[in-house]
């Protein structure tokens, strides 16, 4: 199973975690390109939708403040969350960025001010000829495109830190700027919110992440870093904790990061995504059914181009995962197939993340098939 | 008082000269090459002696490292042709002498010219801030360089007055360049490069449908917003008019907050009405399709496909049936939307456009074509609170003037709305101003009294299209399906609704119609600024919507009247030449400024006037003088 989680590409590992949750608890998701998820409850009649982990209730134009740094930290030090010294520059300041590390001091880590999520960044940059290396390779990263589908969030979010000229070649905007802040030495913790309040934090030590019980002033912190953004409610919050005894907001994400060495914890992630999941679940006033680990889930795919070499496709990925599938039914002209599996909820969820990896599909809408109860046939 | 029709005596002549008007047209960037050396702007001045008529038209070449004419060349020919001939008593001249008079107004313009720009003109002089007689020489050299089009077109004028170039056989003349041609010839042979144009006056307003163009009071000093200035300036107007304290970090981004320091943040027209996710449902054309088509509300058949899949794609339009419309699936302001494709080999032609734009990575969709006006309707919380017609760009004949000419009209006219401030309907690609060589639009005829002559082919208004306020006269059922779709989507409070409709005073049921697209991020200033018809308070709408959502105190009434802020100014700022550009700057919108401190790291201003003008001053605050780097603008509210 571990090795089969690895097969989920990173950018869509936190919404692979809500698909799969929404699914545990038979919820009934119609699942569109670029993995926004629309969620009902069994009367249909209450929704909540996510695109990757980022929930209904996160705002619009919160998100340009959440990922505009400069934009974030004046939030946070308006509203008294502790954020490192830094400061924002054009590409085109030669001098200024020196003259402003040497003044807060070696280590300092180089970030795009914005950029796709988390944003690009150089850390330990320890004199200004790492400096100068630093920013110059900030200046040439550029936001990644979607390959396999559209990138619809990367659209909604606006990534306006890279132009396309006139030939097609994609360059750094030249209204881009980049942000040198204090790098932190001390204790790293990784906290996640969800409406609000913490849930769990993981703390890293020598490259290894584990989940910990944080100190009070951590938890409060990373509750803080979310509510005092207004339309904010969720989010991932990196602190660190120096050794003078302050404590520090570094990043903040309004997707649930969850490290690569945690990505095969089904504990983590489960603990984050189903508070998640109920939360907005909760929000928005939607019934969901039990949980349960395994079921027979029917599929509804559509937009399909070519159906049977389609379903060939869908019965070998499949068996890859070591599933049963049935094909229900087959429309050639509305470009419609109908399967069902039976499966582990969270290989129903794999079997989707692949299926949208290697196909054309314009919605699936996937649903755990209810079970007959035994009162009913004997009673 | 000598305006633009007065009348000139002409001691050399005995006739007498009319200044009509005059005419700044900027064309669109070019490559730099030795071989063809091509315009980058030309100024035009149009006059009457006795009966005869005479356009001088002179060319700048002068060209900026971006290949267009440098801005403050532009500005500087705005400023000299809008006030040409400027405020002249004629009387007290005591003269008959038209060459004489001629360049006395001249001067006048240019000296305006000059004062209306002379930050930008010492500064790009390299010059002081002296007062020396050296200095003041030096600049009016300069300043008569930019403005070298200008006086030789005067120069044209004064030689055609004096009978040294006048042809006694023709009624109308036209020189370019000092070599006389046809003015029909001339637009011919610029009308595919124009960029921008302007006349000074404007000539009759156009009108659509019985309705004329609205003139906006506020124009003159939304225009200093500049570019995209309106979305910024309308929420911080609401803020301060509601009593809120307003903190702006760029100037796209607004923090309002109220006294219990709860806030409502605002980007460009994006606030928190909205949920992000509905955003990216509404970017994606084909969910946005699906979930309206499960709620049975209107919309047409079609799906998406991926760019490898162009057979699939034929296939499917002959299984719907032509004319269909091709699309990118995650397009944006109607860029490579072909609508009413007929045949086979038309929609072919239109994949293969896409697969040469940007778009040529992207999913596109094949729909069927539904017959109808193009509709906007602006859903804010669960009501309709705007609605319009975009109309197809076209103008209107009048029996005397070309299409190329009325065309050029409109254009000016569209560029004193304030939401096509810096806009120009000429300057994108596929704009049907600046692209009309597609279709068979005859620019030299003159099209009759009342001949309505449709040349766009988008219904966008960001490529020509023309905005009519209906909102008095739509049907309740149009209204009643834009809030349906709206809700449809999860977390969508704010919504721009665009549907396709055959008549909107009429029941939705009883005609043709389709949603075709939902706008998370539709513009605001569409609706408040329609070219024709009532203008409509959608941000009003979002921002009180947003101050009940969210628990943000705001007073019943709003504040329209009187206010006083204070304003602290924090970032890398030189604070010698903030604080006298800010003055400039409250003198030109009608602002009591006082700037507080300068000596300590932030900058304190107080502003006080009409809470309108309070608010773009404080919006442009947060831009300043290309000395400084404001990084953000707290006002709060005094009195």
């Amino acid at each position: 199973m571990n090795t089969q989680i690895s097969d989920v590409r990173s950018e869509n590992f936190d919404g692979f975690n809500v698909l799969c949750q929404a699914l545990l608890f038979g919820a009934k998701v119609k699942v569109m390109p670029g993995q926004l998820f629309l969620i009902e409850g069994e009367d249909q009649k209450e929704k909540t939708a996510f695109v990757h982990s980022v929930a209904l209730s996160t705002r619009l134009s919160t998100i340009t403040f959440v990922l505009q740094k400069r934009f974030r930290r004046a939030i946070h030090q308006r509203k008294k969350v502790p954020v490192p010294v830094g400061a924002t520059f054009s590409y085109f300041a030669k001098k200024d960025p020196i003259k402003y590390a040497k003044k807060i001091g070696y280590p300092v880590v180089v970030k795009e001010v914005f950029g796709e999520n988390p944003a690009f960044a150089v850390y330990n940059v320890n004199n200004p000829e790492e400096l100068v290396e630093a920013i110059a390779k900030v200046k040439a990263h550029l936001p990644t495109t979607a390959e396999h589908e559209p990138a619809s969030y990367a659209q909604t979010i606006n990534l306006s830190s890279a132009e396309m000229d006139e030939d097609g070649t994609r360059t750094k905007s030249d209204k881009a700027r980049f942000l040198i802040e204090k790098q932190l030495q001390g204790e790293h913790y990784r906290s996640y919110v969800v409406n609000g309040k913490h849930v769990l934090t993981l703390q890293k030590e020598s490259n290894v992440k584990y989940e910990v019980e944080p100190p009070e002033k951590v938890k409060h912190i990373a509750e803080q870093a979310v509510s005092v953004i207004s339309g904010l409610a969720n989010g991932t919050v990196d602190i660190v904790s120096d050794m003078s005894g302050g404590t520090y907001v570094v990043e903040l994400s309004e997707r649930f990061i969850i490290p690569d060495a945690c990505q095969n914890r089904l504990s983590v992630c489960d603990k984050v995504f189903s508070n998640l999941l109920l939360s907005e679940v909760n929000m928005a006033g939607l019934k969901l059914r039990s949980k349960k680990t395994r079921g027979t889930y029917n599929f509804s795919f559509y937009g399909i181009t070519s159906s049977t070499d389609f379903v060939s496709s869908l019965t070998a990925t499949a068996a890859e995962l070591g599933a049963k599938l049935s094909v229900l039914s087959i429309d050639d002209v509305a470009g419609m197939v109908a399967v069902s599996l039976k499966s582990e909820a969270i290989l129903s969820a794999l079997f989707i993340e692949k299926v949208f990896y290697g196909h054309h599909i314009s919605s699936l809408t996937v649903e755990r098939k209810k079970s007959i109860k035994k009162k009913f046939l004997f009673g | 008082m000598l305006k633009p029709n007065d009348v000139v005596e002409d001691s050399l002549s005995g006739d007498k000269l009319n200044i009509e008007g005059c005419e700044l047209f900027v064309y669109k960037k070019q490559k730099y090459s030795k071989e063809k050396k091509l315009p980058t702007y030309s100024v035009a001045i149009n006059a009457s002696v006795g009966s005869k008529r005479v356009s001088v038209v002179r060319h700048g070449y002068i060209m900026s490292k971006v290949g267009r004419v440098p801005l403050l060349n532009k500005n500087m020919s705005e400023c000299a042709l809008e006030d040409f001939p400027g405020e002249v008593e004629l009387n007290s001249l005591n003269v008959k002498d038209v060459r004489k008079a001629l360049y006395l107004l001249r001067d006048d313009a240019c000296l305006n010219a000059v004062n209306e720009n002379s930050d930008e003109l010492k500064s790009s002089s390299e010059l002081l801030d002296n007062e020396n007689d050296v200095d003041h020489l030096l600049l009016m050299e300069r300043a008569k360089a930019r403005l070298r089009p200008f006086r030789l077109a005067i120069n044209d004028l004064i030689r055609f007055v004096s009978n040294e170039t006048r042809n006694s056989d023709s009624v109308e003349e036209c020189y370019v360049d000092g070599e006389q041609v046809s003015r029909r010839f001339f637009l011919s042979e610029v009308f595919n490069r124009i960029e921008d144009y302007t006349a000074y006056p404007l000539p009759a307003k156009p009108f659509i449908y019985g309705k004329e163009i609205v003139e906006y009071s506020d124009f003159k000093e939304l225009k200093l917003l500049k570019k995209n200035g309106t979305k910024g300036f309308l929420f911080y107007y609401y803020a301060l008019g509601y009593g809120l304290s307003a903190t702006r970090l760029s100037k796209f981004s607004l923090i309002a907050e109220d006294k219990h320091r709860n806030n409502m943040l605002y980007s460009w027209s994006t606030s928190q009405l909205s949920s992000i996710v509905s955003h990216a449902f509404c970017v994606d054309k084909e969910a946005t399709r699906q979930i309206l088509n499960e709620q049975s509300l209107p919309v047409p058949a079609g799906r998406a496909f991926e760019p490898k899949d162009i057979t699939s794609a034929l296939e499917y339009a002959e299984l719907i049936g032509y004319p269909v419309v091709c699309k990118p699936l995650n397009g944006s302001k109607g860029e490579g939307v072909v609508v009413n494709i007929k045949k086979k080999e038309e929609l072919l032609a239109a994949i293969k456009t896409l697969e040469r734009s940007v778009y040529k990575d992207s999913d596109f969709i094949v729909e069927k074509y539904i017959k109808g006006k193009d509709y906007r309707i602006v859903v804010v919380g669960n009501e309709v609170k705007g609605a319009l017609c975009r109309e197809l760009a076209s103008v209107t004949g009048d029996g005397v003037h070309s299409t190329a000419e009325l065309m050029l009209a409109k254009h000016a006219w569209r560029m004193k709305n304030p939401h096509f401030i810096e806009r120009s309907a000429f300057i994108e690609e596929d704009s049907a101003f600046g692209n009309i060589n597609d279709f068979s639009v005859d620019l030299l005829r003159v099209p009759e009294l009342n001949e309505h002559v449709v040349f766009g082919t988008s219904c966008n208004l960001s490529q020509g299209a023309d905005s009519v306020d209906v909102l008095d006269e739509l049907h309740p059922s149009i209204k009643e399906a834009a809030v349906k779709a709206t809700e449809a989507i999860p977390g969508l409070r704010y919504c721009g609704v665009d549907i396709l409709i055959e008549d909107h005073t009429k029941d939705i049921a009883s005609q043709s119609a389709a949603i075709i697209e939902l706008n998370a991020k539709a513009a605001i200033g569409n609706c408040e600024y329609p070219m024709f018809g009532k203008p409509r308070e959608v941000v009003k709408s979002i921002f009180t919507t947003v101050a009940e959502d969210f628990g943000i105190d705001i007073p019943k009434v709003f504040n329209e009247g009187h206010c006083k802020v204070v304003c602290e100014v924090k970032g890398s700022i030189d604070k010698k030449e903030y604080a006298r550009w800010a003055y400039r700057s409250a003198k030109q919108l009608g602002v009591d400024l006082k700037v507080k401190e300068l000596n300590s790291p932030k900058v304190h201003i107080e502003l006080e006037g009409s809470v309108k003008v309070v608010a773009m001053m404080a919006t442009r605050l947060v831009v300043g003088p290309r000395s400084s780097r404001p990084y953000s603008v707290k006002t709060r509210l005094i009195a």
